[in-house]
């Protein structure tokens, strides 16, 4: 999981970030019917029947199959669906059964579509293949776009079209009512991570920033991909708004020890801290857009504070 | 070599390290170089300017000068009771065993709840070491007392991976590097308060030996004649090597070779004397230390290089050298 980079920010294709905050949600919109028709024709070649046991073997994938199956369809979803640090559903799958998603335990369950993204488990997934399971892999959410994208894709092999719909539409239009479509001003926002991780210029945490009007310290410092800022570079950066990753202090490890140091508690006194669970952006879910809203909301009182402040 | 004066070589190694000083405080991802550092303070935040040099580059410099002195000290006193060139804490496994005492310390949260403990688990891992060794370097020869640090680096460093591992946090397997290559990144003047007494008590013991140290040099016996107390200079190196690499060893994790170049370069400059040896090996370490640590932070890679890697990319030629030269001085058997 850690650093949770790979599963996180990935490698997305480098384009102006700030750029795509502003056009990406019209791509969302006019790329949605090709999605679908994609999904269409992915789910014919993944599965001939609606699927009745599935099984999902990724954080990410969980909770969108929780998100569109009905309980009884779900046979199995992975043990990290279960921990609130890194799962948004963590409390709303007891009964279900969890999997460490080893080959043995998920032929054991007779799955017949095993879900998983793809990032990881190669070895696993090609071993189901040739054993003559159905996989279907779901690519990471690089942006807001690749959420909806992702729900319809998998709805369409769940046999949950119209369910996948309607979160894809309620999710379109929260995100039309809460992204700030023409910003003259970004503030700096710092999702401060352990190790000293922080955002580039792309991924869907980037993407996120970007549409609530913010930039990230890859804006800021032109770098791409997340990167590792010390706290000298943190303090002097001057973030506006702060959130802290989840700090893994129990059982401790030296990761966490910059949670303690007097420079952090520095530069969290000099900004606006809100508290992001480390859940809502490490995969892209509906639950993804909450963050969104926190960052919102954080923008508009700093605006607003400096527009009371400066007449 | 010809020995050079030792006030002027004294003096050179402190002006060397005050330099050395100077320059960790004003190296740092905000801004470079003197002028950086004077529109650092001359800008208009001059809290952030104080909070990046009290906070943040004075407790490196400092944990850099604190922890070099440990080792080069640690190192040259070694070497001189055991009176082997390639008696180095990090190569006979001393090191090895201070980080796992120090991760048994941290990743079972005792040291979140009781900071103490790190540096006191860490001198305990040492002091383990250093007693298991000195029977064996007393009884075998040079050849001996390397293997049997082999074998102390081997299994502790295998036990420390074990302690790693044991740990739900997922972090902690990762941090293995920290612990084998050390790094004093991103520490606070906590930790400088933290281990400073230790060390203060592990100096104190090293120097008390230097004048016996001499007499060693002459031979075991030669040294008892001459009124030495051989059970008492043990227990005072024992105990001073394991205070200054244990409580160093907490803080910065391991690092390697220190204590081998700094008294291998110094001791033709002040003509083979012990009782000169340790203070500039101290000094030299010092210095070594903040070099190497201002290197790590003007190589800005993706991922930090550590400061281990540094030493001993300068330490093992020294190795190699100090190697084959005891190979031909105790012969190929």
């Amino acid at each position: 999981m850690p650093p949770s980079t790979s599963e996180r920010f990935g490698d997305g294709a480098a384009m102006d970030g700030i750029a795509r905050g502003v056009d990406g949600r019209v791509r969302g919109r006019t790329l949605a019917p090709l999605c679908a028709l994609v999904a269409t024709l992915s789910y014919i070649s993944v599965a001939d029947a609606r699927p009745e046991r599935i099984v999902s073997i990724n954080v990410c994938t969980d909770q969108l199959v929780a998100a569109l199956a009905p309980r009884e369809r779900i046979a199995s979803l992975s043990y990290i669906a279960a921990d609130p640090r890194t799962s948004a559903i963590a409390t709303e799958i007891e009964g279900i059964a969890l999997n460490r998603g080893t080959a043995e335990e998920i032929i054991a369950l007779e799955p017949d579509l095993i879900v998983t993204g793809q990032f990881g488990m190669r070895s696993t997934v090609a071993l189901l293949r040739r054993i003559g399971f159905t996989v279907l892999e779901l690519p990471m959410a690089e942006t807001v776009a690749d959420i909806a994208s992702n729900v319809l894709h998998l709805g369409a092999a769940l046999d949950q079209r119209d369910k996948a719909r309607v979160i894809v539409d309620a999710l379109e239009a929260r995100l039309r009512k809460l992204s700030v479509a023409d910003a003259a001003e970004r503030p700096l926002f710092v999702n401060y991570d352990a190790n000293g991780w922080t955002t580039g210029q792309t991924g869907l945490l980037a993407d996120i920033v970007h549409r609530a009007g913010l930039a990230t310290p890859g804006d800021r410092f032109g770098f791409t991909e997340s990167m590792r800022l010390s706290l000298e570079g943190l303090l002097h950066a001057e973030p506006e708004i702060v959130d802290l990753g989840y700090p893994w202090e129990d059982p401790p490890a030296l990761a966490s020890r910059l949670w303690r140091h007097p420079i952090l508690r520095a530069v969290i006194d000099r900004a606006h801290l809100v508290d992001i669970p480390d859940s809502a952006w490490l995969c892209g879910t509906p639950h993804t857009l909450d963050a969104l809203a926190t960052l919102r909301a954080a923008r508009d009182e700093i605006i607003g504070q400096q527009q009371a402040g400066s007449p | 070599m010809n020995p050079i004066r030792f006030g002027t070589l004294l003096a050179a190694l402190v002006g060397l390290t005050a330099v050395l000083f100077a320059v960790s405080l004003a190296v740092g991802p905000t801004g470079t170089g003197l002028r950086a550092f004077v529109d650092l303070a001359a800008g208009r935040d001059r809290e952030m300017w104080s909070l990046i040099i009290w906070e943040l580059r004075l407790p490196r410099a400092l944990l850099a000068l604190i922890v070099g002195a440990s080792l080069g000290l640690a190192g040259a006193s070694l070497q001189g009771f055991l009176r082997n060139p390639l008696a180095e804490p990090g190569i006979i496994g001393i090191s090895s065993a201070a980080a796992l005492g120090a991760v048994i310390a941290i990743y079972s949260g005792i040291a979140m709840r009781f900071p103490v403990v790190l540096p006191l688990l860490a001198i305990a891992g040492s002091l383990t070491a250093v007693s298991v060794l000195q029977p064996l370097a007393a009884r075998g020869g040079a050849l001996t007392l390397i293997l049997a640090g082999v074998a102390i680096s081997s299994l502790c460093g295998a036990l420390t991976a074990l302690a790693l591992s044991l740990s739900s946090n997922p972090f902690a397997s990762l941090e293995i590097v920290y612990w084998m290559l050390g790094s004093i990144t991103d520490r606070s003047l906590a930790d400088v308060w933290l281990i400073l007494p230790f060390v203060a008590l592990g100096w104190g013991l090293l120097a008390a030996t230097s004048g016996q140290l001499a007499a060693l040099t002459l031979g075991p016996e030669t040294a008892i004649s001459l009124g030495v107390d051989l059970a008492r200079l043990q227990w005072l190196v024992t105990l001073g090597a394991a205070c200054c690499v244990g409580a160093a060893t907490a803080v910065a994790g391991v690092i390697g070779f220190v204590g081998l170049v700094v008294p291998h370069l110094l001791r033709p400059l002040v003509g083979f004397h012990p009782s000169r040896l340790l203070p500039v090996s101290a000094l030299g370490g010092a210095a070594l230390l903040l070099a190497a640590d201002v290197c790590v932070r003007l190589l800005s890679t993706e991922s930090e290089v550590r400061l281990g890697v540094v030493t001993a990319l300068i330490g093992v030629p020294f190795f190699f050298y100090l190697v084959v030269r005891s190979r031909s001085a105790y012969g190929a058997s």
